[in-house]
């Protein structure tokens, strides 16, 4: 289901205008794709915020722009806080479309409960389905795993329409045996690290 | 033993100076929750050490840690006493430079109610501010 955005046209371009409007609440936006002109936007810092939240991806303009898309890269500032700028993507909720969607872990490993800690190796696969029905995420359901087991790509639950891309061998979550912790070695007889060069330089020398 | 590189280029390294924003490694990318610095500064490899017990005694047997951080920097100190000159110390301790945004510990396996308690106690040995992160949405 997309999410509807309300965008306005942005008539200044440059880093001094697009940090008014980020003073303002708004955050910048760029819509392009299907052979059409660029559209330069703004868009509600609070629907961007609940965009983000709800994981949504395809989405309804409405506003100065009427249209659908798909959003394509988010950029963050350098600590990840706020939303500085979104990529849209022109689609029509009917096309294919690759996306990355995240994978939800379901159910409880029957190794953990022997004492296994269940590691997620990969926390996304790419798929390709109908633009307008991108899953938020696609459940795996781990509860079968027992220690050392590991499942794979293959095994998560697709809906139907929605085709995996990435190597369904790709492991997505083991059960792993604990490893003890070793206890701190002593110091080595030596408490530097080796020199690169050092030694052969002191043999040259010795030689000559 | 405390964290240090195996073979180096050079033992002694000037001491430089942190400007800007981490533009790598400011994401979760291993685990589900981390730990992210606010400041920048150096942390010496015995507090990393430090940081990694204060966690790890925590989640014992339940989450996985990881560490996003490696002390490759050598820091040089003269000895107490010393008269002014006669060059560079020796090197006195290994550390990490870090840049605000960098992400110093990451876990996974462990509820976000624990994770943020097992970070509660692992931020108190940190020398620079600290705030808990989540995995950024897809």
């Amino acid at each position: 289901m997309a999410e509807v955005l309300h965008v306005e046209k942005r008539e200044q371009m440059g880093s001094a205008a697009t940090t008014r409007i980020r003073r303002s609440g708004r955050v910048p936006a760029v819509l392009y794709g299907h052979g059409k002109d660029n559209e330069h936007l703004s868009i509600s810092r609070s629907e961007v915020d609940a965009l983000i939240r709800h994981h949504g991806r395809a989405v309804e303009l409405q506003g100065s722009v009427t249209d659908t898309a798909m959003v394509n890269d988010v950029q963050w500032d350098a600590l990840g806080i706020e939303v500085l700028h979104l990529d849209l993507l022109r689609v029509n909720l009917k096309e294919e479309v690759e996306v990355a969607v995240a994978i939800r872990l379901v159910g409880e490993a029957a190794g953990t409960r022997e004492g296994g800690i269940l590691i997620e190796n990969l926390h996304e696969i790419e798929i390709r389905c109908a633009a307008g029905s991108i899953p938020e995420s696609l459940d795996l359901n781990v509860s079968e795993l027992q220690l050392d087991q590991h499942a794979v790509a293959g095994d998560v639950e697709l809906p139907s329409g929605v085709e995996l891309i990435t190597d369904p061998e790709t492991v997505v979550a083991r059960v792993e045996t604990p490893r003890e912790e070793v206890p701190a070695e002593e110091a080595a007889a030596s408490d530097e690290p080796e020199v690169i060069g050092k030694k052969e330089e002191q043999e040259e020398g010795e030689g000559e | 033993m405390a964290l240090m590189p195996r073979r180096v280029k050079h033992r002694k390294s000037q001491r430089g100076r942190i400007k800007g924003n981490a533009t790598r490694g400011n994401r979760v990318v291993f685990g589900d929750y981390g730990i992210q610095s606010l400041e920048p500064g150096w942390i010496k490899a015995a507090t990393i050490e430090a940081g990694r017990i204060a966690a790890q005694q925590y989640v014992r047997g339940e989450g996985k840690l990881y560490i996003r951080i490696f002390p490759d920097k050598s820091v040089s100190s003269t000895p107490l006493e010393t008269r002014m000159g006669k060059g560079k110390g020796e090197p006195d301790f290994w550390a990490a430079s870090v840049k605000p945004g960098t992400v110093l510990y990451e876990l996974s396996g462990v509820t976000e109610q624990q994770a943020k308690v097992c970070f509660a106690r692992l931020a108190s040995k940190m020398p620079v501010k600290v705030r808990f992160v989540a995995r950024r949405p897809v």
